[in-house]
């Protein structure tokens, strides 16, 4: 398994470019922002829960899958009649701005999904000041 | 591909016009009109065959489990259904939409659909489709009739 550190260009924001070396698939991602944080979704269909891995290196967010063992493959053996997909192993890298912070990071899978959100900073966020009225 | 006219080797750019062109042509009568109608997402299929059944397997990640609809006719499969467009997980107490921009959207939402002759009628009522990890699995017995029979050869 190749395990190496992404390297990343010194690219604007999102999606930095895929690691050359490795033979990992890259899952599609929505990357939403909202007031208080950066959510991001990705695909990654028959990834192992266990398999999960993210990883935060200087300010580049990156997250990998393994395919999980479906025991029902080696059930039997069979042909197959059509394989326009399989099992992959996923891996896509985010570079965090500023404005995140990246000691706050929560992930879930859900179906197959791998939603993670990056909370924005305190100082980050927007927020009202309230004026004071001195009579 | 290849080229019909002969092409000058020291200009890159007409040798490049000229590819551009003849790939345009050749992918052109496939090329869909953008939009017509709202797209409906093609979801992959592996399909193996046991000797009892036929295993059909999907990627749909994101899809509930009741958003399904799966249904059988004779020897065709039909895999439908809907994915929501993303929302946060935690936010369904929210009070209103908050405002968000996408910066990145790759992702499919809305309807999938996929349909599928299998060789061979399959027994719909013993159908069983499960969905784990993002993956629509469905089995469909083979009917009795059609089973491989294997036939022993009786040794003296």
């Amino acid at each position: 398994m190749t395990n190496e550190i992404q390297t990343c260009t010194p690219n604007t924001c999102a999606p930095t470019a895929p690691a050359k070396q490795t033979r990992a698939f890259l899952p599609a991602a929505d990357v939403r922002e909202t007031e208080d944080a950066a959510h991001i979704a990705c695909d990654v269909p028959g990834a192992d829960p266990e398999s999960v891995e993210l990883r935060v290196e200087d300010d580049v967010l990156t997250l990998s899958t393994t395919p999980r063992e479906t025991d029902s493959q080696s059930e039997s053996p069979s042909g197959s009649l059509l394989a326009e997909w399989r099992p992959r192993r996923y891996r896509r890298s985010f570079r965090l701005g500023r404005d995140l912070d990246r000691d706050a990071i929560e992930a879930t899978l859900e179906h197959g999904v791998l939603h993670i959100t990056v909370p924005k900073r305190a100082e980050a966020r927007p927020r009202t000041i309230p004026v004071r009225i001195s009579a | 591909m290849r080229l019909n006219r002969p092409v000058a080797a020291h200009d890159p750019f007409t040798l490049l016009e000229r590819m551009l062109r003849d790939a345009d042509h050749a992918f052109g009568a496939r090329r869909a009109p953008r939009r017509a109608a709202p797209r409906t997402h093609r979801a992959p299929l592996t399909v193996e065959e046991t000797e009892t059944a036929y295993v059909i397997r999907a990627p749909l990640p994101g899809v509930d489990a009741e958003a399904f609809t799966i249904s059988v006719d004779g020897a065709r499969l039909t895999i439908s259904g809907q994915r929501a467009a993303e929302t946060p997980p935690s936010d369904s107490d929210a009070t209103e939409a908050p405002a968000s921009r996408h910066l990145v959207a790759e992702r499919w939402s809305g309807a999938f659909s996929r349909e599928i002759e299998l060789p061979q009628a399959v027994e719909a009522d013993a159908a069983d489709a499960s969905f784990e990890h993002g993956v629509l699995t469905v089995t469909l017995p083979k009917t009795a009739a059609v089973q491989a029979r294997r036939i022993p050869v009786n040794q003296n």
